[in-house]
C-alpha cells in the first residue's frame, strides 16, 4: 500500500513539475531564512553563557540624576567598590574590576599595534570568567604587576610562531613593559566584553578613587544568593561606608551578566550590545515570512489536490475508506514539506555569509550544534506539511464518489475560494511587511541626513594616543603647507560617540546641586573644524589661554538658567576644576541620533587627543592622503598611521546600529516574491480550469485583450482587497514603529502606502500576466477540444 | 466463484438487491428536482439486468445508489438482506469493497498508475497479502491477455484496452456484483462486442451484473430489462 502511495506521489510530482518545484522552493526559501533568523536569535541569546554559572555573575551599575531630570545608569563604578562589597557581604563569592582604556600602542620589536582591546584587571578575572589558559601560568597569571595574558590570535600577531611566554612587550602605559605570563583561547563571538589582552592592574588600585571613567565591577554571588535582596542593602551601605558615592548621590545596583547583551540599551557602557527591539522586529518579520511561505505552500498544495478529485473517486470505488485517503493526502503533503528541508539547509549554508555580513559580522550561526533549533525547524516543517494537507484531504475525501466520477471534472469551488482567502491573507501580510520595511528605510535615510548641529564633510580622521599632544603643533604646521588642507584639529572624541557625562554645577551652588551633563573634552580647532556655530561669545583659540575655559550649548544655558552665561563659572566636580564660560554654542548633538537632544558642554583639554582631524577642500584624494601619511610618519614615527573619513564612519556606525534593517528589507522582498509565486500558481490553475470558457468566449469573438483583461482583473481585485484589508494594520504598525524608537521621526504618510500598494500590484501583475496572455493567445479550437 | 451454493433449480434464489420506494431528489430553496421516484426493484443472485431509458431518466443515479456510491433521499435498500440505508460509512465501504465491482463508460483508471498497479489497487484496500496479490494480479493479466501491457500507463492504451483493464480491475476482487455504466459507450462496435462477451462470460460463471445501456443489442446480452422514464420504472 505504501509503495502504491509513494509511486502516485512521485508520478504526480513529475507530472506537475512546475507546481512541485515552486512549492518546494518557496517553502525551502522560507525555511532557510527562518533558520537564519532562528540561529541569529539563538546566537544573541547565548551571550556569555559559556562561563561557569553565568547566572550568578552580575555587573555593578551606577545610577545618578542628570541635568535634564532623567536618571542616568552607567556600567561604570569606582575601582575600590569591588573590594568593599566583597568584604561587607558574605553572599558575594568573588569580585573583579575591569578597566578599559580607549587606545594604546603596544609593540614587540618592530611589530607595533594600536590595541583597543586591553582590559586592566585583577587575578579574579580569570576565576570568574571562563577563558581557559592554553599556555603559561594556569593558576594566577595576573598576580604580579605588569603581567599580560594574551589571546591566541593576539599572541600570534606579536610573536608569530615563537613561544610568547616570558616575552617582554613594550606599552605606552607602562614604563617597565609587560611580561606575557599566559595565553588564553580567543573570546567567543558571543561575549559582551571581548578582549585581545588582559593586563594586571598596578598595585594599590583598590584604594584609587580617581576618575570613575571606564571601570566595570563584576560580582559572582554564592549559590542561591538573592541578587534583589543584596541590591536592597547597597543603599544603606553606601550611605554609611562610601562617602564618595554618597556625596555624588550615586546609587549602586546589580545587572545580570546574561542580560547585558540584549537588555542594557539604556545603560551607558562599552559592551557589545544589541537593541532588543530590532532583534524582536527581525524575529517578527521572519515569522511573517514563515506564514507567507506556509500560505503559499497551502495554496499550491490545494491546487495540486483539486486535479486529483478523480483519483479520489476511483480509490473510493476501489474500496478506499475515508481514513485511507486522508492519510494518503496528508502523508503526501508532509512528504512534500520534508523534501523542502534539505534544500532549505543548503540555501541556509549558501546565504549565511551574506546574512552575517548584513548584520555586521562578528556573528556565529550554527544549526547543527543546536539540537533545539534543529528540532524547531523540523517541527515547523512538519507542521506546515500537515496543516496544508489536512484541509484538502478532508475536503476531497468527503465527496460522494458518484459526484466526482460523474462530473469527471473536479468540483473545486470550495478549494478555490479557500485559495482566494489564503492569497488575500498572504498579500495582506506582505503589504504590512513591505510597508514596515519602507518606513524603516525612510527613517534610516532621514536619520543619516538629519542636521545635528555640526558638519562632518571632508574630514580625514587619524587615531592617535596622547603622545600626539606634544607633536600636534609641528604636525599642523607641516600639513598646512599643502593648500588642499584647510584645517587641522586635535580631538578627544568622534562627534557621534555615545557621549560621556560629568558631574557639574554653577559656581556658588553646593555640591548637592551637581548634575550629570554630556561633556566633551577637545583640543585645538575642534569646534571650528566641525563648524559648530557660536550663538554668543567665542570658541577656543590659541590667542587665549583656554586651559580653564568651557563652552556650553544653548540647551545647557537654558538648563542652568543663565540669561547671560559669558563669564560665569562652572565647577566640574569629577575633575575638581572651575572653568569660565567663554561661549555659547548653537545646539549640537553628539550622542547617537536615536537619543534625544540634551544639554552639553565642551571644554578645552589639548593634552589628551585620541584623534587628529584633517579637513580638506573637497573630498580628499589619494595624493592628499599620501601627503598626510608622509608628514605623520615624519612627525610621529612611534604612532601607527591609520585613517578613515568622518562622514563614512558616521554612516557606518548608523548602519551598524540599525543593521537589522537590511535583514528586514531582504526578508520583505523574499516574502513578496513568494506571495507572487503563489499568485502565479493560482493564475495557472484558474486558467487551466477556465480553458473551455476561454475557448467559448473566443469562438464568440472575444479578443486576446478581452481575455487577458478578464483573467488579470480578477486577480488584481484579490490583491487590491488584500491591500485594503492590510492598510489599517500597516498604518498602526508604522505609527507604532516610528513612535517607540526615535527622536528624529520620519512622517507616516499616504505615499508610503501608495508605494507599497504599487509594489504589490507590480508583483502580482508580473506573476499573472504571462499566464493570462498564454491562455488568451491560445487557439480556441485547442481550448474546446480539451473538454 | 461459487455463489450459487448447493441448490439448483427449484429452490428460490436469494434476493441480492432489494430496493423499496427509493427516491432521489436535489433541492434548493425554491424547487425540488426528482431524479428517481418510487423505485421498487429486486435483483436476484446470478441475474444479468440491463437498465435502459433516455438521457436524464436516472439510470446512472440508480446504478450509483445500488453501488453505494450515492445515497438515496428516501426509501429502503437491502443488500443480501442487510439494510444499507442504515449503515455507517465505514460499514458501507466494507460492504462495497467486498461485494461490488464497477465499470464506467469513461474507464476511470488512475492515470498515474500502470496497468499492473491499477489492478492491484482494490486488493491493497482489501489488505490482501503481498504474495496472494501478486498471484491474483498475474492470473488476471493472463486471463485478460494483458501480460505484455502490464507496465504501460492508461494513456498509452486504446479505449478498448483501457476498458478491458477497468473490467479486470472490477473483477480482480472477485465481487458478487458488477455494476457497469455504459461500458461500451466510448468504444467502437468491435471492441464493444468483446467487452459484452466478456461480461456475459462473467455472468455465466456466476457474477450478478447490472448494466446501464442505450443499446438494445447490448441489452439483449442480459436476461431482464428495466426501463426508466423520468425517474419512474416503466411498468
Amino acid at each position: 500500500m505504501f509503495s502504491n502511495y509513494v509511486r502516485v506521489f512521485y508520478r504526480n510530482l513529475r507530472k506537475q513539475k512546475v507546481y512541485s518545484f515552486i512549492n518546494i522552493l518557496g517553502l525551502s526559501v522560507g525555511l532557510a531564512v527562518f533558520i537564519l533568523v532562528l540561529t541569529y536569535f539563538n546566537f544573541n541569546l547565548s551571550f556569555d553563557s559559556y562561563h561557569k554559572d553565568p547566572e550568578r555573575i552580575y555587573l555593578v551599575t551606577s545610577e545618578n540624576g542628570s541635568l535634564d531630570g532623567a536618571r542616568q545608569r552607567t556600567a561604570y563604578t569606582f575601582l575600590p567598590v569591588a573590594n568593599m562589597l566583597v568584604q561587607k557581604f558574605p553572599e558575594i563569592a568573588n569580585a573583579t574590576v575591569v578597566r578599559q582604556y580607549f587606545r594604546n600602542v603596544v609593540s614587540y620589536n618592530d611589530k607595533k599595534f594600536y590595541e583597543r582591546g586591553i582590559l586592566f584587571t585583577d587575578e579574579n578575572f580569570l576565576k570568574i570568567f571562563n577563558y581557559p589558559v592554553v599556555a603559561g601560568d594556569k593558576q594566577e597569571p595576573l598576580s604580579h604587576p605588569n603581567s599580560a595574558v594574551l589571546t591566541e590570535s593576539a599572541a600570534k600577531r606579536y610573536f608569530g610562531n615563537q613561544d610568547p611566554i616570558g616575552k617582554l612587550l613594550k606599552a605606552d602605559f607602562s614604563s617597565s613593559g609587560l611580561i606575557v605570563t599566559a595565553v588564553v583561547g580567543d573570546c567567543p563571538p558571543n561575549s559582551v566584553n571581548k578582549f585581545d589582552m588582559v593586563v594586571s592592574l598596578p598595585e594599590g588600585f583598590n584604594n584609587d578613587w580617581g576618575v570613575a571613567g571606564s571601570t566595570y565591577t563584576f560580582l559572582k554571588l554564592e549559590p542561591g544568593a538573592d541578587a534583589l535582596a543584596l541590591e536592597s542593602k547597597f543603599h544603606s551601605f553606601v550611605d554609611k561606608r562610601v562617602p564618595v558615592l554618597r556625596d555624588s548621590k550615586i546609587e549602586l545596583s546589580l545587572f545580570p551578566l546574561r542580560d547585558i547583551h540584549l537588555k542594557s540599551m539604556d545603560i551607558n557602557s562599552g559592551f557589545n550590545i544589541t537593541s532588543s527591539m530590532q532583534f524582536y522586529l527581525i524575529l517578527a518579520i521572519a515569522i511573517g515570512l514563515l506564514i507567507v511561505v506556509s500560505l503559499n505552500f497551502m495554496i499550491l498544495s490545494t491546487s495540486r489536490y483539486t486535479n486529483r478529485a478523480k483519483e479520489v473517486g476511483i480509490r473510493k470505488v476501489a474500496g478506499a475508506a475515508r481514513k485511507d485517503l486522508v492519510l494518503q493526502y496528508i502523508g503526501e503533503s508532509v512528504a512534500l514539506a520534508l523534501m523542502a528541508l534539505p534544500l532549505a539547509l543548503m540555501l541556509f549554508e549558501l546565504i549565511r555569509p551574506a546574512f552575517i555580513a548584513a548584520v555586521g559580522g562578528g556573528v556565529e550561526l550554527n544549526l547543527m550544534n543546536d539540537p533545539a533549533a534543529l528540532f524547531i525547524v523540523l517541527a515547523v516543517d512538519l507542521f506546515v506539511g500537515f496543516v496544508s494537507g489536512i484541509y484538502p484531504a478532508f475536503y476531497l475525501s468527503s465527496f460522494q464518489p458518484a459526484s466526482i466520477i460523474r462530473v469527471a471534472k473536479p468540483k473545486g469551488r470550495g478549494l478555490l475560494s479557500l485559495r482566494k482567502v489564503l492569497v488575500v491573507s498572504q498579500f495582506a501580510l506582505t503589504f504590512v511587511m513591505i510597508a514596515a520595511t519602507l518606513l524603516l528605510m525612510k527613517q534610516l535615510s532621514m536619520m543619516s541626513k538629519v542636521y545635528l548641529g555640526y558638519n562632518r564633510d571632508n574630514i580625514i580622521t587619524i587615531p592617535c594616543t596622547f603622545e600626539m599632544a606634544k607633536k600636534f603643533d609641528v604636525l599642523e604646521k607641516e600639513l598646512k603647507t599643502n593648500p588642499k588642507i584647510v584645517m587641522v584639529a586635535e580631538a578627544h572624541i568622534l562627534p557621534f560617540s555615545w557621549g560621556r557625562q560629568e558631574k557639574m554645577r554653577l559656581e556658588g551652588t553646593g555640591k548637592d546641586n551637581s548634575e550629570s551633563v554630556f561633556s566633551y573634552p577637545c583640543g585645538y580647532n575642534f569646534i571650528d573644524i566641525l563648524n559648530i556655530k557660536m550663538a554668543r561669545g567665542r570658541s577656543f583659540s590659541r590667542q587665549f589661554n583656554d586651559e580653564k575655559s568651557i563652552i556650553i550649548s544653548e540647551e545647557a544655558a537654558k538648563h542652568f538658567r543663565l540669561d547671560n552665561p559669558i563669564g560665569k563659572k562652572i565647577i566640574l566636580d569629577d575633575r575638581g576644576e572651575v572653568r569660565t564660560i567663554v561661549g555659547v554654542a548653537e545646539n549640537f548633538h553628539f550622542p547617537h541620533v536615536v537619543f534625544k537632544k540634551s544639554p552639553a558642554v565642551i571644554y578645552f583639554l589639548p593634552s589628551q587627543p585620541f584623534y587628529v582631524y584633517v579637513k580638506t577642500a573637497g573630498p580628499p584624494d589619494d595624493r592628499t592622503v599620501s601627503f598626510v601619511r608622509a608628514k605623520w610618519n615624519k612627525v610621529a614615527p612611534s604612532l601607527p598611521f591609520d585613517y578613515f573619513l568622518l562622514e563614512n564612519q558616521f554612516q557606518e556606525q548608523l548602519r551598524t546600529s540599525t543593521r537589522s534593517l537590511e535583514v528586514f528589507e531582504f526578508i520583505s522582498i523574499i516574502s513578496e516574491l513568494i506571495a507572487a509565486l503563489g499568485l502565479f500558481a493560482l493564475a495557472s490553475f484558474t486558467a487551466e480550469k477556465r480553458t473551455k470558457e476561454i475557448g467559448v468566449r473566443k469562438a464568440l469573438g472575444a479578443s486576446s485583450g478581452n481575455i487577458t483583461y478578464l483573467l488579470i482583473s480578477e486577480f488584481l481585485l484579490i490583491v487590491l482587497v488584500a491591500d485594503l484589508i492590510a492598510l489599517p494594520f500597516a498604518y498602526y504598525l508604522s505609527e507604532y514603529l516610528v513612535n517607540i524608537a526615535w527622536i528624529y521621526k520620519t512622517d507616516v504618510n499616504i505615499s508610503l502606502f501608495l508605494i507599497t500598494a504599487a509594489f504589490s500590484i507590480v508583483a502580482a501583475l508580473s506573476a499573472i500576466c504571462v499566464q493570462a496572455m498564454k491562455s488568451a493567445g491560445a487557439n480556441p479550437v485547442e481550448a474546446l477540444r480539451y473538454e | 466463484m461459487k455463489i450459487f451454493g448447493t441448490s439448483e433449480q427449484n429452490e428460490r434464489t436469494k434476493a441480492m438487491i432489494n430496493l423499496k420506494n427509493i427516491e432521489k431528489y436535489y433541492e434548493n430553496r425554491v424547487i425540488k428536482t426528482y431524479v428517481l421516484r418510487g423505485i421498487n426493484l429486486e435483483v436476484k443472485e446470478g441475474e444479468f439486468v440491463s437498465i435502459m431509458g433516455p438521457s436524464g431518466s436516472g439510470k446512472t443515479t440508480l446504478l450509483n445508489i445500488v453501488g453505494m456510491l450515492d445515497a438515496p433521499s428516501n426509501g429502503e435498500y437491502y443488500f443480501l438482506d442487510e439494510p444499507v440505508h442504515k449503515m455507517s460509512e465505514k460499514k458501507l465501504t466494507e460492504l462495497h469493497k467486498t461485494y461490488i465491482g464497477f465499470v464506467f463508460q469513461s474507464y476511470h483508471l488512475i492515470d498515474e498508475l500502470t496497468v499492473y498497479e491499477n489492478l492491484e489497487t482494490p486488493l491493497l484496500y482489501q489488505k490482501v497479502n503481498s504474495n496472494e496479490r501478486k498471484g491474483r494480479v498475474a492470473e488476471t493479466l493472463d486471463r485478460f491477455g494483458m501480460v505484455a501491457k502490464k507496465d504501460l500507463f492508461p494513456n498509452q492504451l486504446s479505449g478498448g484496452q483501457q476498458q478491458l483493464v477497468a473490467i479486470a480491475r472490477a473483477v480482480i476482487a472477485e465481487p458478487k456484483l458488477i455494476l457497469a455504466d455504459e461500458p461500451t459507450g466510448n468504444l467502437h462496435s468491435e471492441q464493444g462486442k468483446e467487452i459484452m462477451d466478456l461480461l456475459k462470460k462473467l455472468n455465466e460463471q456466476g457474477t450478478t451484473i447490472i448494466q446501464v445501456t442505450h443499446s438494445e443489442t447490448n441489452a439483449a446480452y442480459g436476461n431482464r430489462v428495466i426501463r426508466l422514464k423520468d425517474g419512474w420504472i416503466e411498468k
